[in-house]
C-alpha cells in the first residue's frame, strides 16, 4: 500500500467567524498528483498554508508522511518543496544569490545544488540581473527552483502557472510529470487552468466555500465525464431488450426515472431512436451528453461560476 | 541555528544598505577628524590623542540607536517581501528564526562597532600627539564598552521584537525608538510630576546607563547594574518578541 504523503481529518481555519476551510479530509498518497480545483476564495491557498506551516488550523488533524504534532511536522516539512501564491524573494539579491541564501539556510549540502535548480527551473543565465528587476515568469521560475532545490518528496505548488508563458507552461507540465514519474514525488497542485490540471492531475479536489465537495481519480472523473447519448423512455426494461437484441449495443447503463446512457454508437442517434419507437417503446427525449473539467467542477458547485 | 545564522550573514554582508550606512557614518568620523586636525594644525595645543579620542565614549547612546538600522539591514523587511513563508514552509522553528536574526544583528553591529572605533581610534592615533593619559583614555574606553555591551543588546532585543511584531518596518522603527528615547523621557516626566517611584525606574532605563557611564567611572558595581538592565531587558523583549511572532500569521 502506498505511503499517504498529507492526510488532514476535520482540519478547519476560521477567521472571526468565517471558516476559510471547514472539515476538510484529504488524503494524498505517494505518488499522487492531487490537483486542487476551486474558484476563488474557496480555501485552496488556506489549506496549503496549513499545510506549509503559514497558519496554524483552527482545529482538526493534520499528518505529513505519517508525522503529527508539530515537532514531527516541522521535520518532515524539510520534505516539502512549496510555492504559495506569489514567489517571495529578496530584491537586491541575484536569483543564484537567492538560492545560495535558501541554501545555506536549509543545509543542503553542494552548491552545485543551486546550478542545478536554477537549470531546472530555465533560468541558468540570469546573472547578476536582482530579482526586483524579474519579469512575473522569471518570479514565478525562481519560485519553482527554490521548490525543487531540496529534491522534495512533496511538492505543494499554488497557481504555478501564473504568469507563465504558454512555452512555460509545456515545460512545467512536463517537468511536474517527469518529476513524479522519474522522482515518484507526490504533487499537490492548485490552478484556475482547469485544462492544465486536467492534463497534468491523476487524482482531483473539489473545494468550494470552504468545503470539500469531492475527491476522486482522475480515472473515475473520466468515467463521470465520459460522452454519452442520455435517451428518455417509457419503458426502460423494453428499451434496454431492443438495444441488446436489434441494435446489439451493449455498452450502455439503466438509471433511475427511465433514463438509459449510451456509451457507444454515439453518431447515429437516429439509428437509435428510429429502432425504439419501431418496437413500441415511446422516446421522451434524447441528448448528447458529455463533459470536461470545467463543466464538472461547474455542476459540482451547482451553476456557472467563474472557476 | 548554525545554518540559519550563517544564511543571515551571508545576506546581510551582501547588503548595500550596510555598507553605505557605515560610509556615511565613517565619512562624518571622517569630518570630525578633519575639523580637529584643522584646529590642531593652525596652533591648537590642547588638541591631543586623549582629547579627541575621548569623543567616542560620548558616542556610547549613538551605539544604543545605530542598532535600530542594524536591525534593519538584517530583518530585510522580511513582512514587505513576504520571505518568511520560504523559511516556515521548510520547517525552519519561529524560535530558530527570531534567534537566528537577533545573532546575526549582533555579530553585524560588533562589525561595524569594530569598524567605526577602530577608524575612528586609528585617525586619532595618527594625526594627534601623545601623552601620559593614553593608558586612562583606554582603561576608561574598556569600562565604557563593558558597561554598555549589554544595553546595545538589549536595544538590538527591543528593535527585533518591534520587527518581527509590526509588520510595518516603518512603524517598527518609530515604537523602536519610543521604547527606546521617548520611554525614559516619559517616565522621567512621570517621576518629578506624579511620584517618585519613577525617578527609580528611571535609574534603570538602558538609555540613562549609557548616558552616565562615563561618569561613573570604575564604578564596577554600576556595569553590574548595566549588565543586570540588559540582561533583563533583553529577555524580557526576546520573550514578548517570540511570544508574538509565534502567533503570528506569515503572508
Amino acid at each position: 500500500m502506498a505511503e499517504s504523503v498529507l492526510v488532514t481529518r476535520a482540519l478547519t481555519k476560521q477567521y472571526g467567524g468565517t471558516a476559510a476551510l471547514a472539515q476538510a479530509d484529504i488524503t494524498i498518497e505517494q505518488g499522487q498528483i492531487y490537483g486542487l480545483v476551486g474558484r476563488n476564495g474557496a480555501g485552496k491557498t488556506t489549506l496549503i498554508r496549513m499545510i506549509t506551516a503559514q497558519t496554524a488550523p483552527t482545529s482538526g488533524e493534520l499528518s505529513l508522511f505519517g508525522a503529527e504534532g508539530e515537532r514531527a511536522l516541522a521535520k518532515m516539512r524539510s520534505r516539502i518543496g512549496s510555492m504559495v501564491e506569489t514567489p517571495s524573494f529578496y530584491p537586491y539579491l541575484t536569483a543564484r544569490q537567492n538560492l545560495e541564501y535558501y541554501r545555506i539556510q536549509r543545509g543542503i549540502p553542494g552548491r552545485r545544488t543551486v546550478d542545478e535548480a536554477l537549470e531546472q527551473a530555465g533560468l541558468a543565465d540570469t546573472g547578476k540581473k536582482l530579482f526586483k528587476h524579474f519579469s512575473l515568469g522569471m518570479k514565478q521560475r525562481l519560485g519553482l527552483a527554490l521548490a525543487l532545490m531540496n529534491r522534495p518528496d512533496f511538492l505543494v505548488l499554488d497557481e504555478p502557472i501564473n504568469g507563465l508563458d504558454p512555452e512555460g507552461i509545456v515545460e512545467l507540465r512536463n517537468l511536474l510529470l517527469q518529476l513524479n514519474r522519474e522522482r515518484k514525488t507526490t504533487i499537490l497542485i492548485s490552478s484556475h487552468i482547469l485544462t492544465e490540471l486536467a492534463n497534468l492531475a491523476t487524482h482531483f479536489g473539489f473545494i468550494d466555500q470552504g468545503h470539500m465537495l469531492e475527491q476522486c481519480s482522475a480515472q473515475a472523473l473520466e468515467e463521470r465525464c465520459r460522452a454519452c447519448l442520455e435517451l428518455r423512455v417509457d419503458d426502460p426494461a423494453k428499451a434496454a431488450r431492443v438495444l441488446e437484441q436489434v441494435l446489439d449495443i451493449r455498452d450502455f447503463e439503466v438509471l433511475s426515472g427511465g433514463i438509459i446512457r449510451l456509451y457507444s454508437h454515439l453518431d447515429h442517434p437516429e439509428r437509435i431512436t428510429r429502432a425504439l419507437v419501431e418496437s413500441g417503446a415511446a422516446v421522451y427525449g434524447l441528448d448528447s451528453r458529455g463533459a470536461n473539467l470545467e463543466d464538472y467542477f461547474l455542476s459540482l458547485i451547482g451553476g456557472v461560476h467563474h472557476a | 541555528m548554525r545554518n540559519y545564522f550563517s544564511a543571515e550573514c551571508f545576506k546581510a554582508f551582501r547588503r548595500k544598505y550596510f555598507y553605505i550606512a557605515l560610509a556615511v557614518c565613517l565619512a562624518g568620523e571622517g569630518l570630525l577628524l578633519w575639523s580637529y586636525w584643522f584646529t590642531y594644525s593652525r596652533g591648537n595645543v590642547h588638541i591631543s590623542f586623549q582629547s579627541t579620542a575621548i569623543e567616542l565614549l560620548l558616542m556610547l547612546s549613538f551605539g544604543l540607536y545605530a542598532t535600530i538600522l542594524l536591525g534593519d539591514v538584517v530583518f530585510s523587511d522580511q513582512y514587505k517581501w513576504g520571505t518568511l513563508k520560504n523559511e516556515v514552509s521548510y520547517g525552519v522553528s519561529r524560535s530558530v528564526i527570531y534567534l537566528g536574526k537577533l545573532l546575526a544583528a549582533g555579530l553585524l553591529s560588533v562589525v561595524a562597532c569594530g569598524v567605526m572605533m577602530g577608524f575612528y581610534l586609528a585617525g586619532c592615533w595618527v594625526l594627534f600627539p601623545h601623552g601620559a593619559g593614553d593608558g586612562l583614555f583606554f582603561q576608561m574606553l574598556g569600562y565604557c564598552l563593558a558597561g554598555a555591551l549589554p544595553l546595545w543588546i538589549s536595544a538590538l532585543a527591543v528593535i527585533m521584537a518591534c520587527f518581527f511584531n509590526i509588520r510595518s518596518s516603518t512603524v517598527g522603527t518609530l515604537l523602536a525608538v519610543g521604547i527606546l528615547m521617548v520611554l525614559s523621557n516619559i517616565i522621567q516626566i512621570l517621576g518629578l510630576l506624579v511620584n517618585d517611584v519613577f525617578l527609580k525606574i528611571y535609574e534603570y532605563m538602558p538609555t540613562v546607563i549609557v548616558d552616565n557611564l562615563k561618569n561613573m567611572a570604575f564604578d564596577w558595581s554600576y556595569v553590574g547594574r548595566a549588565w543586570l538592565v540588559g540582561a533583563v531587558w533583553t529577555v524580557g523583549a526576546v520573550a514578548v518578541g517570540l511570544m508574538g511572532f509565534h502567533r503570528s500569521e506569515i503572508r
